[in-house]
């Protein structure tokens, strides 16, 4: 029954990948850069990395926002939120997946008489303000210092090309990394209250029940 | 990593081996047609055998920078561009081989008379795509300064149209002594040099246009 309830989290987590994926490479392949195969592959296995390692900080941001503290409640919230997804995916409209998970638990909070926290919402709400803006600040400056290394440096074509290349890589595995850290708990955040698993002991280290959560949504998500 | 870096230096060494060919074969041209202005056929036919060489070269280094780009996917944006530039500068380089071949096949009688003109011809035609090369080289490294190394081409051009016209009016106009057919060979062989300077500005609008782009 467990697994029945979570296939709206794998469901979630699907179009999660298929709206998501692309942001961090997207540029990258699009412009041939890098081939789809070596973008795949390193944004699974950052994506896992991020999730499992650093995934649970958002998870309780998003917590606090409203008690979705039953399975069926989690189940319901996640796939309210995929089909979200899906249907904006289908059409070619990129979403934010914050936006629609927020969304869903909202609702669900107005559906069984809970009370939204408006504090963490308007935390939500201004970094939802604050993201973009910071994009474009980072883009300018890196913009600048790039061109003005490129042309104190007078690094060849082609090998300031292959330069392009590797950072694209190592930068794609950074974004790889921190989508992982910030969305799974979009995906797997409403069922860490009403899911709750013994630590398993892998003998180096040992998972918790969040990470073990985490762990198998984040082999689902990069799939797309 | 290590292959990739590999395959970056590689291309860049033949590129640069490629631009090495063109600006040696234009020295050597520049020697043959001294050669043979002075009746010396040794050192003209030697001239000729390394501009063969060299344009041979060029060839083979022109088929493998165009592989490995496609093959290792280099600079997708630029591309079509950078081999088309190669292509320019190889259609300049053929173009010496087979103005030396032409005049070995065809032993065109100057007379002496002609000849202050003919060396002027080919140094200013010479000196276009010389002056080419380094903007073509600085395309790869500092894009901004592809425009003002560019003035002296289309300047040696225009002197290379002067001097063309000047030395054909003096074949049809004042050298009452040489027959129709001398004089239109004469035409031909000019023809030849100053073809050179226009594959330069052909070669030197494309360059002007990358620089551009790639400086957007």
């Amino acid at each position: 029954m467990i697994l029945f309830f979570l296939t709206s989290g794998l469901f979630l987590g699907w179009s999660l990948g298929a709206n998501d994926a692309s942001h961090v490479f997207g540029s990258a392949v699009g412009s041939k850069m890098v081939t789809f195969r070596k973008a795949a592959i390193v944004a699974s296995v950052f994506f896992i990395l991020g999730a499992v390692l650093q995934g649970s900080g958002t998870s309780h941001t998003l917590g606090k926002l409203g008690a979705v503290n039953a399975l069926g409640g989690s189940f319901t919230v996640a796939l309210a939120a995929a089909i979200t997804i899906y249907m904006m995916t289908k059409f070619a409209l990129p979403i934010s997946t914050t936006q629609a998970i927020v969304g869903a638990i909202i609702g669900w909070n107005f559906f069984t008489g809970n009370h939204t926290d408006s504090k963490t919402l308007s935390t939500i709400v201004s970094a939802w303000v604050a993201g973009p803006v910071m994009g474009a600040i980072f883009a300018v400056l890196l913009y600048i210092i790039v061109k003005l290394f490129k042309k104190r440096l007078r690094i060849h074509l082609i090998r300031f090309e292959s330069y392009v290349k590797t950072g694209l890589i190592v930068v794609g595995a950074f974004g790889s990394y921190s989508l992982g850290a910030n969305n799974i708990a979009n995906v797997m955040g409403v069922f860490l209250p009403a899911f709750n698993l013994n630590d398993l002991n892998l003998g180096i280290f040992t998972l918790t029940s969040a990470q073990q959560l985490f762990s198998w949504e984040g082999l689902q998500l990069p799939q797309e | 990593m290590a292959v990739f870096t590999r395959t970056t230096t590689n291309l860049i060494l033949k590129i640069e081996e490629f631009f090495d060919n063109i600006d040696i074969g234009l020295l050597v041209f520049r020697e043959g047609i001294r050669a043979y202005l002075d009746k010396d056929m040794e050192a003209f036919a030697r001239h000729l055998q390394k501009v063969d060489s060299l344009e041979s070269n060029a060839d083979k280094l022109q088929r493998a920078i165009g592989n490995e780009m496609i093959t290792h996917s280099i600079l997708p944006q630029h591309r079509a561009e950078v081999t088309t530039l190669i292509d320019h500068l190889d259609e300049i380089i053929d173009a010496l081989k087979s103005t030396l071949n032409e005049i070995c096949i065809e032993v065109p009688d100057i007379p002496t008379s002609l000849n202050k003109n003919f060396i002027s011809l080919t140094e200013t035609s010479i000196s276009s795509a010389e002056e080419l090369m380094p903007a073509a080289r600085a395309y790869f490294k500092a894009p901004y300064t592809v425009r003002e190394k560019l003035l002296k081409v289309y300047y040696f051009e225009t002197e290379t149209d002067k001097i063309s016209f000047m030395t054909k009016k003096i074949i049809f106009q004042e050298m009452k002594e040489l027959d129709l057919a001398h004089k239109a060979h004469l035409r031909y062989i000019i023809h030849h040099i100053e073809n050179i300077s226009d594959l330069a500005q052909k070669a030197a609008d494309l360059l002007s246009g990358m620089a551009i782009k790639i400086l957007m």
